[in-house]
């Protein structure tokens, strides 16, 4: 190996015997007085050159992605000027259903349908007003809901059961479910009836002939506000699909024909949601439930299960649950925006890594 | 242009253009280098502060422009050969027959030098003769100070080798 001192001197030794062109030093001093005193500027260098690069990127990619979120908005705001007097409808049938439930027979459940409709009329946007459907009158609708306890005699349970059975059938309704018991101290049971609204009470009158009644409880949840409600955002979406329908049939860019196809879809979503719990308030209000608890005379009747109450432990596990997945809900939702900005920022990063390489000089 | 320049080129242009002819091996591109390097200088001499670095601070400068010089023809010949590759180390299988006739120190050292792949040779002059650090030398070429480290290390062990430099190896530090 050969030692970096003497290698020095060699090489300096070496280097002396190159000669040195004498015109060098003038060629130089030319060479700066033709360029004059401070000589051309490079105006853009390589590193300038990347950042601006990036900058444009990062521009652009923001730029688009507030349009696509303008975009958006614009859309939600159409929609919601759209939908705008069925939140109107909503809060009025709200209103009034507290109202009703009180003073219904006087005033007449006309009264609410017609105001609903013609608040709803009022605050419509020029523009985008739909025709105001005509509401279908107003019936009120009431969940009938009742509990008897009977106490039948010596040997007449399974006959009591066949009564219950065949009153269900008679008042054209239909029973739901049944259970029995066998205790040591004899059978008990109970029957779930479903029978039409109108039935309810007859059905009531004739469970009660049965036997000895122990104890009974009818209650009714006036629930007509609700499903004017209901009734309201299904006429108010349908004609919000409908102008959106005749939308479809003259637009001719394919972008738009998304868009509004996406809009329709929704709308169709939210339609079938809302005509669920219509059919499910139908349901509970054209069939009244009765539950019919019986056993024979003497017989102790298995204590019914009481569901515990929530310590404050179960609760408070149960809120942080809920706000667990809310927590996942938001994020979910917020990562959208996030992947997108990710996104830029990666295309800007793989833009500047990509001008830089084709930039740089090799490595020696 | 002033007394300053000329007072520059006097001191610093002899070693300028040997530091860029050892690193290009080509009068015309040391020539052109060492210009461009003065030019650069003289334009942004504004920014030395301190005139004691002025040796310093111009070899440094001579030395970028030579290295950027040397990557972009390393970059045309890969165009030209294709992939031929870069670290190729020299010849290693120098016989002390094939440097018998070397009998001249500098002439001697100057074909072991001419032996060596830019990779090896470039370090070597940047640090032996220019005298400039491992780091400043990984600035000007491009690479990490080990490299750099472990190039010059390599330069040495071959040039050890050289049938030229035999007896300067054994003369100094085995």
């Amino acid at each position: 190996m050969i030692d970096e001192r003497v290698l020095g001197d060699v090489l300096e030794e070496m280097a002396a015997d190159i000669s040195v062109p004498e015109s060098g030093p003038r060629e130089v001093v030319e060479a700066v007085e033709a360029i004059g005193p401070r000589g051309p500027r490079r105006w853009i260098t390589g590193r300038s050159f990347l950042a601006v690069a990036a900058a444009i990127v990062v521009i652009v990619g923001s730029v688009g992605f507030l349009a696509a979120r303008r975009t958006s908005h614009s859309a939600n705001l159409a929609q919601k000027a759209i939908l705008a007097p069925h939140d109107q409808q909503s809060s009025l049938s709200e209103r009034q259903g507290g109202v009703t439930s009180g003073t219904r027979a006087a005033t007449g459940g006309g009264t609410t349908a017609a105001g609903a409709a013609a608040a709803g009329t009022a605050a419509l946007p020029a523009p985008l007003a739909p025709a105001p459907a005509p509401l279908p009158p107003l019936e009120t609708k009431v969940v009938k809901t009742g509990s008897v306890t009977l106490v039948v005699g010596k040997g007449r349970f399974e006959a009591t059961m066949g009564q219950l059975l065949n009153l269900a059938s008679s008042q054209g309704g239909y029973a739901a479910g049944t259970s029995t018991n066998q205790s040591p101290t004899g059978p008990s049971g109970s029957v779930t009836l479903r029978v039409p609204g109108p039935s309810f009470e007859t059905t009531l009158s004739q469970v009660r002939t049965y036997g000895r009644v122990d104890g009974s409880s009818t209650k009714g949840d006036d629930v007509t506000a609700q499903y004017v409600d209901l009734t309201a955002r299904i006429t108010t979406l349908s004609a919000a699909r409908d102008r959106y329908l005749a939308i479809l049939s003259t637009t001719r860019a394919v972008q738009d024909i998304l868009a509004v196809q996406q809009h329709i879809d929704d709308l169709n979503g939210q339609l079938e949601q809302l005509r669920g719990q219509q059919r499910v308030l139908d349901d509970q209000t054209s069939y009244a439930t009765l539950t019919v608890t019986f056993s024979e005379t003497g017989t102790t009747p298995p204590a019914p299960r009481v569901p515990k109450p929530r310590s404050d432990w179960s609760k408070a596990f149960h809120s942080a649950g809920h706000r667990f997945l809310a927590a996942v809900r938001w994020v979910i939702a917020a990562s959208g925006v996030v992947a997108f900005i990710l996104l830029v920022l990666g295309l800007a990063l793989a833009v500047g890594l990509l001008v830089r390489r084709l930039l740089r000089h090799p490595a020696l | 242009v002033t007394d300053e320049l000329e007072e520059w080129l006097r001191e610093c242009y002899p070693k300028a253009y040997r530091t860029a002819f050892l690193v290009l091996r080509n009068r015309a591109d040391a020539e052109e280098a060492v210009q461009d390097a003065f030019l650069r200088a003289w334009r942004s001499r504004e920014s030395l502060h301190d005139i004691e670095q002025l040796h310093s601070w111009l070899y440094r400068i001579v030395v970028n422009t030579c290295c950027s010089k040397l990557r972009s023809e390393l970059r045309h010949r890969q165009r030209r050969s294709g992939d031929e590759e870069l670290e190729v180390v020299a010849d290693r299988s120098l016989s002390p027959e094939d440097g018998a006739g070397r009998v001249e120190t500098a002439g001697s050292v100057r074909a072991a030098l001419d032996a060596l792949p830019d990779t090896l040779r470039v370090p070597v002059v940047l640090r032996y003769y220019v005298g400039l650090t491992e780091q400043e030398i990984a600035d000007a070429i491009g690479r990490r100070p080990g490299t750099v480290k472990s190039r010059l290390h390599e330069a040495r062990r071959i040039l050890a080798q050289d049938a030229g430099l035999y007896g300067l190896a054994h003369e100094g530090a085995l």
